[in-house]
């Protein structure tokens, strides 16, 4: 089952102006999870969605020191906060099936927190009412521009 | 005393022999050509679950190449953490399997602690303490390492890894994969004059996304993207994160008063960084260990050094231990 964008509800839309901003904002969902939450990130190289997800593991009582890119490594996992955080970055991988490779139904817990860069690689498979898509457009040098929605209105909470 | 050492923890499967004083018997890595041609068609360059595929063929070949059977082997080792738990998995069990089935004792290797001890791989070793840089395309640390399991995190990347970078300024100047080895060759013969951020200059952590973003909107504000303004950028570029990786590293020598600097990592080979480290450790009187290419990317030797040295004195991992995906110092 596909999914199209213009199917999601806005829940809101915000610009930040600096890498402080961009934090805080992420930090503001990352304290309202309750477990369970799909955190879909799209944004080009640059955009801050490194730097977001700094904010939901700070959000989470995770050093935001710690929280680094997992391009590489395509999943870092963080157990030292309130929630466990799975971090993915999709970047390397082409299409579903590498995801699933490496145990993506084994990551799906309503005990932890998932973000995903990079999501919009696998939109059609996250229709999930407890994915949030977030996507970053880059404005300016300084400002991005936040869309944020999802399938309705569950998950208006984490934006408390 | 022959340690037979498993390394799994991201893209490549390998399998490694080590004995008595650190030597090398027999070493055999995924993305070797070798292994492609013999293996019977291309390992991906993604390996996560490929490694249950390749792993028993990899084993067995080191085994072979080392001339020496299960029988043989003292003890066994594998990389637990960090890294990918699907991937870490595999070589785990399989490890395990090992020793329960020819009753061998385990320990469990830090994949980061693995590439201090790249060092040792070489003729020539570090005395302790040393300092160890660890870049690569998913790590960029600075350790005080004052003995096998004696380490001190001095600072680490807040964003991307230092070979993460190279990667994503290659591909956004659409130059090739991988981004390490395309922007050293654009870069070569250029002296690069166009001015780039140093972040976090006066700290012991690293970041590299901005100076990446940097590049970005230079490459966005540049109608037309000459190949000599390339080269410019990928000089600039390589110079600031040498630069950067150099000066934090003498930094933290002078910093604990330490003589010996170990680089690993696949950033490592980059031939300006060895360059660069060299000439200021002798105006500095530090002495430089960088290991060859094949010790500083992801391999199963450094893995069985780190073994080696448990097993022999009589550690062991009991096999109840699980993966550790964010295993930290």
């Amino acid at each position: 089952m596909k999914v199209k964008s213009e199917e999601l509800v806005t829940l809101i839309t915000i610009k930040t102006s600096c890498d402080k901003e961009t934090i805080e904002l992420g930090y503001r969902i990352g304290k309202n999870c309750k477990g369970g939450e799909i955190v879909a990130l799209c944004g080009d190289l640059g955009a801050g969605k490194t730097c977001f997800v700094k904010g939901i593991g700070k959000g989470l009582n995770i050093e935001d020191r710690v929280i680094n890119s997992p391009t590489f490594l395509i999943c870092q996992s963080y157990t030292s906060g309130r929630l466990p955080l799975f971090h993915f970055d999709l970047y390397r991988l082409s299409d579903f099936s590498e995801i699933e490779d490496i145990g993506w139904y084994d990551y799906l817990n309503s005990d932890s927190v998932i973000v995903i860069e990079w999501a919009e690689k696998i939109r059609e498979y996250l229709i999930s009412d407890n994915v949030l898509w977030v996507t970053i457009n880059i404005i300016s040098e300084n400002i991005r521009e936040f869309v944020i929605s999802a399938n309705n209105k569950k998950l208006k909470y984490l934006l408390d | 005393m022959n340690i037979l050492a498993i390394e799994t923890s991201c893209d490549d499967t390998s399998c490694a022999v080590i004995t008595d004083n650190y030597k090398l018997l027999s070493l055999n890595i995924s993305s070797q050509n070798d292994i492609h041609g013999n293996f019977g068609g291309v390992v991906p360059e993604i390996a996560s679950r490929q490694h249950l595929r390749i792993l028993p063929f990899i084993f067995q070949k080191t085994l072979q190449d080392a001339k020496i059977s299960i029988k043989d082997i003292d003890g066994i080792c594998a990389t637990i953490g960090p890294g990918l738990v699907g991937s870490l998995l595999v070589g785990l069990m399989f490890a395990k399997g090992l020793c329960i089935s020819n009753k061998k004792p385990f320990f469990g290797v830090n994949h980061i602690e693995g590439h201090f001890f790249a060092s040792f791989l070489e003729e020539k070793r570090p005395d302790f303490p040393f300092i160890a840089l660890v870049a690569s395309g998913g790590h960029t640390a600075l350790y005080l390492v004052k003995g096998f399991r004696n380490y001190k995190i001095i600072g680490q990347t807040r964003d991307d890894a230092a070979g993460e970078a190279f990667d994503k300024v290659a591909k956004l100047l659409g130059i090739g994969y991988p981004g390490g080895v395309a922007i050293e060759k654009f870069a070569e013969g250029v002296r690069g004059s166009i001015n780039l951020p140093y972040p976090l200059e006066k700290e012991k952590d690293f970041s590299f996304s901005g100076l990446k973003t940097a590049v970005l909107t230079i490459v966005k504000k540049t109608d037309n993207l000459s190949d000599d303004f390339k080269k410019n950028l990928c000089a600039s570029f390589q110079e600031k994160v040498v630069k950067i990786l150099v000066d934090k590293t003498v930094r933290a020598c002078k910093k604990y008063k330490v003589k010996n600097i170990v680089i690993s990592g696949g950033v490592a080979s980059n031939k300006l960084l060895r360059q660069e480290i060299t000439t200021i450790a002798k105006s500095e009187d530090l002495e430089v260990f960088i290991p060859q290419k094949k010790f500083c990317t992801d391999n199963a030797a450094m893995i069985g050094v780190v073994g080696y040295y448990f097993l022999k004195n009589n550690f062991k991992t009991d096999l109840s231990v699980s993966a550790i995906p964010d295993w930290s110092f």
